[in-house]
């Protein structure tokens, strides 16, 4: 009875152990970003140049196509995400920042969407389109590694 | 000052353009300039509130584009002078009890403009404000153009209204001197044209071509004219009549009456009669002269006297001697009176002389044309008498008194061919004529008077 209990103690501790590990893979799977571009993007960039893409700073593609940011809305989680993690802004500050850039007529504003099939189609279609996801499947279009991987 | 009729309508016509000039030149402008202003200010707004409207949305909805194409609008606009987002912060005091509205500029475009969060139109920028409110962001947008385009286009309707006032003050100018020149034309032609049949010139007329109430009254006038020429005309015909007649009248009444009397008869309507201290007074009498003009008809013996007396007419004309009368074929006329004078004793023995000689003559060419010849007796005296008309119809001028009674015995007691005078005249001529002495002779009524025969005028 003694060993039973025991082992099932042991048994349970484990199973909750395996639990929470799952769990965490999983919220860790939640937080990666793919970056995902059209075929007038690099296929390979360092961090430094998605922020800098990202931000407006460089505004056209080597091939010359103009640069497109599709982003998802910053009230999604993919979009909040992105603020924090590749602007390193909060949603406000994100829209005032695009939103002085737009005003001074330097750059072209990012385009925000709802869903994800929306941005993978707008960056399929629109050359020189790069957008931020959590994953994508589509054949359209072509994940952009990020300092040599393809979850940032 | 007379104005003209040309001046009147020119000033009238020139008043009305004058104040069109003016609207056009003042108030037009104005109004444009207005609608001009009214139109930008709105169009600035619209401006504004399109950016307004696009931040918001782009604060909101996260959506750009209608900002950017608003922006695009804007920036492409050559009159901007700056676009600003002004952001407005509530700033409360420490216990939060109150709190000041601040404004800040956020972005703007340009961006080196230099911008004044509270600024507003001048005369040389119009600012325009649109307010816009998110949650992220309070504020307004704040766009300024510059007023260039409105001055200049001020300054070309400025222009544009003086060029276009004076045309019209040029063609207004035109069309007052025709319109005065067409109406007063006629008017002066009219004018002159009846200052000339005041004149007296009825051959005037007016030539018109305009069928308005102007050339009806220059065919007015010409028909006036037409019909005060005729009407004259008559006048001047029926006035010559009259003047004819009045001078055959006048004539006849001169050869009735003396020219003083005939004169106070015309005057007054009457004529008194008047006394003469000394005239003289002629009678001639042809002698048998009823027995020798048995033989001959009317006309004939009416012939004959008319030639002897319209010659002794001459004679006495010549010295200012008055025919009376004639009395069948005696012939009556005396000297000196109406007009009273001292030579009327030498006038009428001249006279008789005269009438002698003639008779002579006049008897001569009978006889030498085998017909028989007319001796006449020639009797005169010298004294008062009384002059006058009496009578209402067919009256003549006559003389009475016992002068005319001694003159007429004087004739009676006379010789064929012979002048007797009295006494009396006797005395007064003798000096100058040949007289003789036929004795004191047997007048009825008078008894015996003393009576010479006048020859001729003495030889010096």
């Amino acid at each position: 009875m003694g060993n039973l209990m025991r082992r099932f103690a042991t048994h349970f501790l484990l199973s909750i152990i395996l639990v929470g590990l799952c769990a965490f893979t999983a919220i860790g799977q939640e937080d990666k970003l793919v970056v995902v571009g059209n075929n007038s993007v690099p296929s390979e960039m360092d961090m430094n140049m998605l922020t800098s893409v990202l931000k407006g700073e460089q505004l056209r593609w080597k091939d010359g196509s103009r640069v497109s940011i599709a982003l998802m809305k910053t009230n999604t989680p993919v979009g909040f995400s992105t603020c924090e993690r590749l602007y390193n802004m909060t949603a406000n500050e994100l829209n005032k920042y695009f939103l002085a850039l737009v005003f001074q007529g330097k750059v072209k504003a990012p385009t925000f969407f709802n869903s994800a099939a929306e941005l993978e189609a707008y960056v399929s279609q629109t050359p020189g389109a790069i957008g931020v996801l959590q994953n994508t499947n589509a054949e359209s279009i072509k994940v952009i590694r990020i300092d040599g991987k393809e979850k940032i | 000052m007379v104005l003209s009729v040309q001046s009147k309508i020119l000033l009238t016509v020139l008043a009305v353009v004058l104040m069109f000039a003016f609207f056009i030149l003042f108030y037009y402008p104005k109004r444009q300039e207005h609608y001009l202003l009214e139109n930008y200010n709105s169009e600035i707004s619209n401006y504004a509130n399109t950016v307004a409207l696009g931040v918001k949305i782009a604060l909101t909805e996260e959506n750009f584009e209608g900002v950017q194409t608003a922006l695009d609008f804007v920036r492409d606009d050559e009159r901007l002078q700056f676009v600003s987002i002004i952001q407005n912060d509530t700033l409360w005091n420490s216990d939060h009890s109150d709190y000041e509205l601040h404004k800040s500029v956020f972005k703007s475009y340009p961006e080196n403009a230099n911008v004044n969060p509270y600024a507003v139109s001048d005369d040389n920028f119009i600012v325009k404000n649109a307010p816009f409110s998110t949650q992220i962001m309070n504020g307004e947008i704040m766009l300024s153009f510059s007023t260039a385009e409105i001055i200049q286009g001020r300054n070309q309707i400025r222009l544009a209204s003086a060029i276009a006032s004076f045309i019209v003050f040029l063609i207004g100018l035109c069309i007052g001197y025709w319109l005065a020149k067409n109406i007063s034309r006629p008017v002066l032609a009219l004018r002159d044209a009846a200052q000339k049949v005041e004149q007296g010139d009825f051959t005037q007329s007016v030539i018109t071509r305009s069928r308005d109430e102007i050339g009806e009254l220059s065919l007015a006038f010409n028909k006036m004219v037409r019909v005060l020429s005729l009407a004259r005309k008559e006048i001047n015909e029926r006035t010559e009549e009259l003047t004819l007649a009045k001078k055959k009248s006048d004539e006849l009444l001169l050869n009735i009456l003396p020219s003083e009397t005939a004169e106070e008869l015309k005057t007054t309507g009457e004529a008194r009669a008047k006394y003469y201290e000394s005239v003289t007074v002629i009678f001639t009498d042809f002698k048998d002269f009823t027995a020798i003009s048995r033989h001959k008809n009317a006309n004939e013996i009416v012939a004959e006297l008319h030639r002897y007396f319209s010659e002794f007419d001459r004679i006495i004309r010549k010295y200012n001697i008055e025919k009376i009368k004639t009395i069948g074929d005696a012939y009556m006329c005396v000297a000196g009176l109406p007009v009273a004078n001292e030579t009327h004793p030498f006038d009428a023995v001249n006279a008789a002389i005269e009438i002698r000689d003639c008779i002579f003559r006049y008897k001569k060419e009978r006889m030498a044309r085998g017909l028989e010849g007319y001796d006449a007796r020639i009797g005169i005296h010298t004294g008062p008498v009384v002059a006058g008309i009496v009578g209402v119809d067919k009256f003549a001028y006559d003389i009475w008194g016992i002068t005319v009674n001694t003159a007429s015995r004087m004739e009676e007691a006379s010789e064929p061919n012979k002048i007797n005078i009295s006494a009396s005249l006797y005395e007064i001529i003798k000096d100058r004529y040949e007289c003789t002495l036929r004795g004191k002779l047997d007048v009825k009524g008078l008894g015996k008077v003393a009576m010479y025969f006048v020859h001729g005028t003495k030889k010096t």
